[in-house]
């Protein structure tokens, strides 16, 4: 019996040992995959600015945003230990995070399930199992193209998505 | 044609029966049944938790204004709902807002104060437009207009939302129902006393709202908050006053 388990989170080792400046975009086309472990590592240390450009409206339309974002696709289950995502912004724009359904898509201006901003997290508690594209951007009285750091830290873990599973 | 439609007023409630008196008695609630001018009314979870009130003490030197609070969670709703008789392809509202007891917002606050229901439900939205307290810079409200629209994902906003003052603000919007071009937004948002229709603050344009038939009823209050608006502002109360509705000539005041 042969298994081969395919986890999205190809680069988990990378990702373990850090998740800072990534060199790709992270665009909705190719968002980030992030799988923080029992202790919540990696962080992400990125940048809003030079992934998405594309996304201008949110949670249909109640909010605007500078098509500026990082975008990055998360795994919510009962089995993530994480309570709570604690982000922080920086100069040059207003962090503002936004939680999606994969299944609504990236950009499409979908209901959101939840967001967060200024020194409030994004909890557990209201995001149900599922997955979400999180994107971080500006808020909606930031100028266009606003952007700038920002930090993510999950106080548990967010499990790898299993994309592949045979049995032969 | 100049009708006047509808005048859903808390103030003029008040006035019809206490005017001058300086013990004028508020409705004991907002509906016709209760005493008020309101079709209905709605208190999710319930109306202990998300409680939609009138009370003394209105907005525009009036007797009585209503009041709304909600529950901290997304799900809470307290509003008032008036049923239109018809389709109103033609539809001008007015209504005062006090954020007064709003603290400071984080940027992605928000929470819907006005919606105007649809005759037909189309691309999976049974309204044809919201109305937002949402964000400034440093914690400042701002008033975001949301209308259904026949493309892309099917909402149209403003770029930028407008501008509230703290406390009273006296919002007014003209909504037409029409396909293409024809289907429009113009919104004034504390506009200079007056009868004349002044220059909008803004407007929305090329709609292409003919979907959705015209607009069936009014519903004033809070409803759908975002997550942080209801981690913060749970049972924090927001003043209505003096609605007014009609088909075609500015409102004003």
């Amino acid at each position: 019996m042969k298994r081969n388990v395919l986890f999205s989170a190809i680069s988990a080792t990378v990702l373990a040992i850090g998740f800072s400046a990534s060199a790709g975009a992270q665009t909705c086309a190719a968002p980030a995959s992030w799988t923080p472990d029992i202790a919540g590592t990696p962080t992400i240390t990125d940048s809003t600015c030079g992934h998405e450009t594309a996304i201008t409206n949110v949670c249909q339309d109640a909010a605007g945003a500078p098509a500026a974002a990082y975008v990055a696709l998360i795994n919510v289950t009962a089995a993530g230990t994480f309570q709570n995502i604690t982000f922080t912004g920086g100069a040059g724009y207003t962090y503002s995070a936004y939680f999606v359904p994969q299944a609504s898509g990236c950009n499409a201006n979908a209901a959101c399930t939840t967001s967060t901003s200024g020194a409030l997290t994004a909890k557990h508690a209201n995001l149900p199992e599922s997955m979400y594209y999180m994107i971080v951007t500006g808020a909606d009285f930031d100028a266009p193209n606003s952007c700038g750091p920002f930090t993510a830290t999950a106080d548990g873990t967010l499990p790898v998505q299993l994309q592949s599973f045979s049995v032969s | 044609m100049n009708t006047k439609m509808k005048v859903l007023s808390l103030a003029i409630v008040g006035l019809v029966g206490f005017a001058g008196s300086a013990f004028a008695v508020c409705p004991a609630g907002p509906t016709t049944a209760e005493g008020g001018a309101w079709t209905s009314k709605a208190s999710l979870p319930d109306p202990t938790s998300s409680p939609v009130t009138v009370v003394a003490g209105g907005l525009d030197a009036s007797a009585c204004k209503l009041t709304a609070a909600l529950a901290p969670i997304t799900a809470a709703s307290a509003t008032v709902r008036y049923t239109h008789a018809a389709s109103e392809p033609n539809y001008r509202f007015q209504f005062l807002i006090d954020n007064t007891l709003l603290s400071s917002y984080n940027a992605t606050d928000g929470v819907v104060v006005f919606q105007a229901p649809a005759t037909t439900t189309a691309h999976g939205l049974s309204r044809l437009l919201r109305v937002s307290v949402v964000a400034g810079p440093g914690g400042a409200k701002r008033v975001r207009f949301i209308a259904s629209c026949g493309t892309g994902s099917f909402t149209c906003a403003q770029s930028f939302a407008t501008d509230l003052l703290p406390g009273v603000n006296r919002i007014e919007g003209k909504l037409t129902v029409g396909a293409g071009a024809a289907g429009s937004l113009s919104y004034f948002v504390n506009a200079a006393a007056g009868a004349a229709e002044p220059a909008a603050s803004g407007t929305i344009a090329n709609l292409d709202n003919a979907a959705w038939g015209g607009v069936s009823a009014a519903s004033l209050g809070l409803t759908a908050p975002s997550q942080t608006w209801a981690d913060t502002h749970g049972n924090q109360a927001v003043g209505f006053d003096t609605f007014d509705s009609r088909r075609n000539t500015y409102i004003g005041f």
